[in-house]
């Protein structure tokens, strides 16, 4: 269960520049939920995000993932607990690194990172598996850097490391530009 | 001349060293790291005055190599914990090392003649198998070095190809990701750092016994003499794995010293000129190659505009469009 208690978040406060972004936000979202946010640009939306995620801190208020209070928790320890996509393909991954190393350090976010190998023969094949459910042919391409490839197939490997099944909170960055749209005519 | 190459591939096999940390810092962690400049002279400091008063080569130079990780570390936590340019942080770092390094070594030169030094040793051990004096020096220590440059390559390639090391590459690729995948970014920078500056540190170990002295001002312009040695391997050997890519740096490092000594024997040289050199290096394997790239595709470009023309003046004879398509994917 994720809860945000009377959030309050200021940029630039005291200056002519002052902007509310949130005003005593109060939000609770129970496992299965499933929710849209929507509102016009400097509505606050991405604020919203970035203080779940914890890549801003709020000036006043309480963030609660599972009765923990995280309000202060640095993004890298609860990114453990939220999986993230990024509005913007690229950021999603690492450019100069190749397909299965890209996913490789997504099969270790829960864990201590160690000093063994990072792709072995063993993740390679689930990497292989999993790659296929998505149709792009990435499968064969998992020595590829990520940087060779489109936008798109981008985000998709970004989804594909969707957070396991046991993560209590999972959030999208709000996608406003359309990154993914094979429809379009 | 054979003399003087040897000497060159000796020299480059360890300063090879340093320009693995170098790429460690440069390329890896996108992090240009201008410590190096004062934790080479720490290694040799280090390494040379516990020489002098009389430690074990071998250990004194391992030493050196622990101080150098403490070095980078510290440029790590001027960046990350306290939130210091990156730049600026290198260049803070390298000036407070200035001084640490006037303290252990207690003046600006210790001289290593007539002490026993890692090279030394390893004399001694080629003399043992029946080598005569010379050859054992020389073969010696080409091998010896040889072998310790590629045991830093085969650590380097190891270590990043591991859980920590593909993170420590994703921090210099795109730390915003895997900080959301449950990376401490600060951490990683200030490891890389640490491994990158005990490289640094140690190849200073070596090339004060090498050439038997130790002095504070032997650091400057370091960082560019690694930074050459990344690019001119990169040019040459390419990049396509980090297999390669290390290896190309052990290859650009030892084609750098072989370039600085072949143009010390023109006349008008001297060896005062070694910085100015090592700088016209460095800018012309950052331009040339640039330029060359454009020059192609320039050509590449015109060249398919001529065959458009002529495919579209064929169409013109009116043979139709299917000889069209055929003569175009040609």
């Amino acid at each position: 269960m994720l809860q945000l208690k009377g959030i309050y978040k200021v940029f630039h406060e005291g200056t002519p520049d002052e902007k509310i972004a949130l005003q005593n936000i109060h939000l609770t979202l129970r496992k299965g939920d499933f929710v849209t946010v929507i509102g016009s640009n400097g509505a606050g939306k991405s604020t919203l995000m970035n203080l779940i995620s914890g890549v801003l801190f709020p000036d006043e208020g309480t963030i609660w993932i599972d009765g923990q209070d995280v309000t202060m928790m640095p993004e890298y320890v609860r990114s453990r607990y939220i999986g993230r996509v990024f509005q913007d393909p690229m950021a999603g991954t690492a450019p100069n690194m190749t397909i299965e190393e890209n996913l490789a350090m997504a099969y270790t976010r829960n864990q201590k990172r160690t000093l063994r190998r990072g792709v072995t023969k063993k993740r390679r094949d689930d990497f292989r598996e999993l790659l296929s459910t998505l149709h792009l042919g990435l499968e064969n391409r998992l020595q590829a850097k990520v940087g060779l490839l489109s936008g798109g197939e981008r985000q998709a490997l970004s989804l594909l490391r969707r957070p396991s099944p046991n993560l209590p909170f999972c959030c999208s960055m709000n996608i406003q530009r359309p990154s993914i749209q094979p429809e379009r005519s | 001349m054979l003399t003087a190459m040897t000497g060159a591939v000796e020299s480059g096999l360890i300063y090879a060293i340093m320009a693995l940390g170098v790429y460690l810092s440069f390329r890896i962690l996108d992090f240009p790291d201008l410590t190096v400049d004062g934790s080479f002279v720490t290694g040799a400091a280090v390494a040379a005055t516990l020489i002098v008063n009389g430690a074990n080569p071998f250990v004194a130079t391992c030493l050196a190599l622990f101080v150098g990780f403490v070095a980078g570390c510290m440029t790590g936590l001027l960046h990350t914990a306290g939130k210091v340019n990156p730049l600026l942080s290198g260049i803070l770092m390298m000036i407070a090392l200035y001084s640490i390094n006037l303290r252990i070594m207690g003046r600006s030169n210790v001289p290593l003649l007539n002490q026993k030094t890692v090279f030394t040793t390893i004399q001694e051990w080629g003399t043992k198998i029946g080598l005569d004096s010379a050859a054992a020096k020389t073969w010696g220590i080409l091998l010896s070095m040889t072998l310790l440059a590629l045991l830093f390559k085969w650590f380097t390639d190891w270590f990043l190809q591991t859980e920590i090391g593909l993170a420590i590459r994703a921090t210099g690729d795109n730390p915003r990701m895997i900080r959301s995948l449950s990376a401490n970014t600060n951490l990683l920078i200030v490891l890389g750092l640490g491994l990158s500056n005990a490289m640094v540190a140690f190849s200073g170990a070596l090339v004060a016994q090498y050439g038997a002295f130790a002095d504070v001002g032997m650091g400057i312009g370091m960082i560019i003499i690694g930074l050459a040695s990344v690019i001119i391997g990169e040019a040459v050997f390419g990049t396509k794995t980090i297999a390669r890519a290390t290896l190309a740096v052990i290859g650009g490092a030892i084609i750098y010293r072989i370039v600085v000594s072949l143009a010390l024997r023109v006349q008008f040289l001297e060896t005062g000129d070694v910085k100015l050199i090592t700088a016209c290096i460095v800018i012309l394997a950052l331009v040339v190659p640039q330029m060359v790239r454009q020059q192609k595709e320039k050509k590449r470009k015109e060249e398919k505009r001529r065959n458009r023309a002529q495919v579209m003046a064929v169409a013109a004879t009116g043979k139709g469009e299917a000889d069209v398509a055929v003569k175009r994917d040609l």
